[in-house]
C-alpha cells in the first residue's frame, strides 16, 4: 500500500532544479540607472517642455534621436575637437520600463559615464515612449532615447528642476569593488532515469 | 528582528507547505536553495571580471590591453573548466576573439545597421565592433520584445 506522497512522487515527470549563474556586476539596474524622485512630475515636465515641444517646432530644441544620434553624440573624442563655446551638458532621457530591447540600452549607462560629456540621464516612466512616437521625425526610429542639449534655447529652470530630482548613481562603478552577484536560475530535469541519459 | 524572521519563515512554510507541490504540468517544485555549491569559483570570476574592467578603462595608454585580456582569458578558462555559467548580459561584454572588455569609448564601437532596401524596423541590427575587428550582431528588429532567459525566469537572487 502506497502513501500519499509516494502516488504524488509516483505523478510527478519532472523536478525543479535550480542552477547557479553568475549576473554581470555593472549591469544591475538598481545601481546603474539612477533613481528619479517624484516620477510623474517629472514625466509631465518633460512631456510639456520637450516632447510637446518637439513635436510642434522641431528646431526650437537641439535634441537627437535615436541609438546612432545619440551614440555618435556622446562618443565625440576630446575637448579639444569640441569647440569651447559649445554646451557640454546634455540630457538624455531613456524609455528604459518600455518595449525597448535590452541589449540596445546595456551600454547606454556606461557610456554616459564614460562619455567627456556631463550627462544627466533620465529615465522615463513606463508608457512614455508613445510621446516619442508622437514627436520623432518621419522616417526615424527613436529607439526610445532622446538627447536635449543644454544650450540658450533650454529653459535653465527646468534644467534645474530636472537635475534636482534626478538621483546621482555611481559615478565611477569601475573604481569600486563590487560583491558577487550570483543567482540561481529555476529549470528541469527528467524525474525518469532512462530517458535523462542520453541515448548511445 | 528574530520575530521578522520568524514570520518569514512561517510565510514559506506556509506558500511551500509540508508535502511535495506538483504542478499541471507534472513538475515537482522545490525550494529555492539558500546558498549554491562552489560559490568560491564564481567569486573568482567575479573579481577577473571587474579587474579586467577596470584595467580597460583606466589604462587608456595601453593600447593592446595586454593585462586586462590576460585576466579576462584566465576568466574564460576558469569558467570552462568549472563549468560555471553566466548571465547573457556578462558574455555580450566579453569579446571571444581577443577577450578584451567591450567598454565604450574605449574597446567598442556599436552602431544600428538597417541593410534592407525599404529601411524596414524588422531588419535593424545593434552591431558590436570590437578594436580587433570582430562583430557581434543582434538582430534586435524581428522581435522587439525578446528577453534573454534570465530576464524571462526572474533570476533569484541569493542573500549576500
Amino acid at each position: 500500500m502506497s502513501s500519499l506522497k509516494q502516488l504524488q512522487q509516483k505523478s510527478a515527470r519532472k523536478k525543479q532544479v535550480y542552477k547557479p549563474i553568475l549576473d554581470n556586476p555593472y549591469t544591475d539596474e538598481a545601481h546603474n540607472w539612477p533613481y528619479v524622485e517624484d516620477q510623474p512630475l517629472v514625466a509631465e515636465l518633460v512631456r510639456s517642455h520637450v516632447t510637446e515641444v518637439l513635436r510642434h517646432a522641431p528646431e526650437s530644441l537641439d535634441a537627437r534621436f535615436g541609438f546612432n544620434a545619440v551614440v555618435k553624440y556622446l562618443e565625440q573624442p576630446s575637448f579639444e575637437t569640441v569647440a569651447a563655446d559649445e554646451p557640454s551638458r546634455v540630457f538624455l532621457f531613456v524609455c528604459n520600463r518600455d518595449s525597448v530591447p535590452s541589449v540596445l540600452l546595456a551600454q547606454i549607462p556606461v557610456l554616459a559615464r564614460v562619455s567627456r560629456r556631463d550627462v544627466v540621464l533620465i529615465p522615463l516612466p513606463r508608457g512614455f515612449v508613445s510621446h516619442f512616437d508622437k514627436c520623432c521625425p518621419a522616417g526615424q526610429y527613436h529607439d526610445g532615447l532622446l538627447l536635449v542639449v543644454q544650450n540658450t534655447d533650454f529653459d535653465l529652470q527646468f534644467a534645474s528642476q530636472l537635475t534636482r530630482r534626478v538621483g546621482h548613481v555611481t559615478p565611477k562603478p569601475w573604481l569600486k569593488f563590487n560583491e558577487s552577484r550570483i543567482g540561481v536560475v529555476a529549470s528541469e530535469v527528467s524525474l525518469n532515469a532512462r530517458s535523462a541519459k542520453p541515448t548511445k | 528582528m528574530a520575530r521578522k524572521a520568524h514570520k518569514d519563515e512561517g510565510k514559506l512554510a506556509q506558500k511551500w507547505g509540508k508535502g511535495p507541490q506538483i504542478n499541471e504540468n507534472g513538475v515537482l517544485l522545490v525550494q529555492p536553495p539558500k546558498s549554491v555549491p562552489n560559490k568560491d569559483h564564481m567569486q573568482r570570476l567575479n573579481y577577473l571580471f571587474q579587474a579586467s574592467t577596470y584595467h580597460t578603462i583606466v589604462d587608456q595608454d595601453d593600447k593592446s590591453h595586454a593585462l586586462s585580456r590576460m585576466y579576462m582569458r584566465n576568466l574564460d578558462l576558469i569558467q570552462k573548466k568549472t563549468k560555471s555559467a553566466l548571465t547573457p548580459g556578462m558574455k555580450r561584454q566579453i569579446c571571444k576573439r581577443c577577450h578584451r572588455v567591450l567598454v565604450p569609448m574605449r574597446t567598442l564601437e556599436q552602431s544600428v545597421v538597417n541593410e534592407s532596401k525599404n529601411n524596414v524596423r524588422q531588419s535593424q541590427v545593434l552591431v558590436l565592433t570590437c578594436k580587433c575587428g570582430s562583430k557581434k550582431r543582434f538582430p534586435y528588429g524581428q522581435d522587439t520584445k525578446y528577453k534573454t532567459h534570465v530576464e524571462r525566469d526572474n533570476l533569484i537572487f541569493l542573500q549576500r
